[in-house]
């Protein structure tokens, strides 16, 4: 990204920090953009393991897109876009638009930060996905919190700062959040 | 499910999942007289147990 695209992706950031939806509106396709250009040269870089790692994604994504020295505030905003950016890059992946030009079907997403993925780690995304959708319903801040904490990769204490929750709080409702979406996904 | 129901039953649920699982039972019959909003508590308790670390991901530094 050129110097002038960090430039305008934190105006922008600034900007709906002070209350511009337009901003938002605008930043939303830079920051997919961003995304889907890092997934998809990881993914070429691991051809076999479909790994994709969406923390180093978004991390990286603030990195090149957002002048570091901006509020936390801005900074709270663009993981709370990019999270969700995050979602819908691995949803359409899932989904198997790369996957039907290779001809290898659906698969799951592994969604690590090691080396080797541990089972547990391995999420059918589309399911997380439907049941998430189904959570926001019920508890719109903890579908709001797994999105934060899931695709964007973000701590407990960051997660509070975005949400102006407290720690505690964010803790609790990520267990909950977690117990629900467990029983939804095997049922 | 309603919003005042969901709402009760994550208090419960937050004061409970902060105890020892040993003590979770005697607590949800102290405090928690309705037994639709406790057994779906006991549920959320079980699959909070059984979930272990489905979804932690580890937040870390880009990889250069």
């Amino acid at each position: 990204m050129s110097v002038q695209g960090e430039a305008g992706v934190t105006r922008l950031l600034m900007q709906w920090t002070e209350g511009n939806n337009q901003a938002m509106e605008e930043l939303l396709p830079l920051v997919y953009d961003e995304l889907r250009r890092l997934a998809r040269s990881y993914l070429q870089r691991e051809r076999q393991g479909h790994t994709l790692q969406s923390t180093a994604l978004v991390h990286e994504a603030y990195m090149r897109l957002v002048d570091q020295n901006v509020s936390w505030q801005s900074r709270a905003h663009f993981f709370g876009i990019a999270a969700q950016m995050m979602r819908r890059i691995l949803v359409d992946h899932a989904r198997g638009k790369n996957a039907a030009k290779r001809g290898d079907g659906a698969y799951q997403v592994t969604l690590d930060e090691g080396l080797v993925a541990a089972a547990e780690r391995d999420v059918n995304v589309l399911a997380l996905d439907e049941a998430l959708t189904r959570l926001a319903a019920l508890d719109e801040q903890q579908s709001r919190i797994v999105e934060l904490r899931f695709f964007a990769g973000l701590s407990i204490e960051d997660t509070s700062e975005v949400l102006k929750i407290s720690p505690a709080t964010v803790k609790r409702d990520w267990a909950m959040a977690k117990a629900w979406l467990y029983r939804e996904m095997q049922a | 499910m309603n919003t005042e129901l969901w709402a009760q039953i994550r208090e419960v649920f937050h004061a409970a999942v902060e105890l020892p699982p040993s003590e979770r039972a005697a607590f949800l019959e102290r405090t928690c007289p309705d037994p639709a909003t406790r057994r779906e508590v006991e549920s959320l308790l079980k699959s909070h147990e059984d979930a272990g670390d489905l979804l932690e991901v580890r937040a870390s530094p880009p990889h250069s």
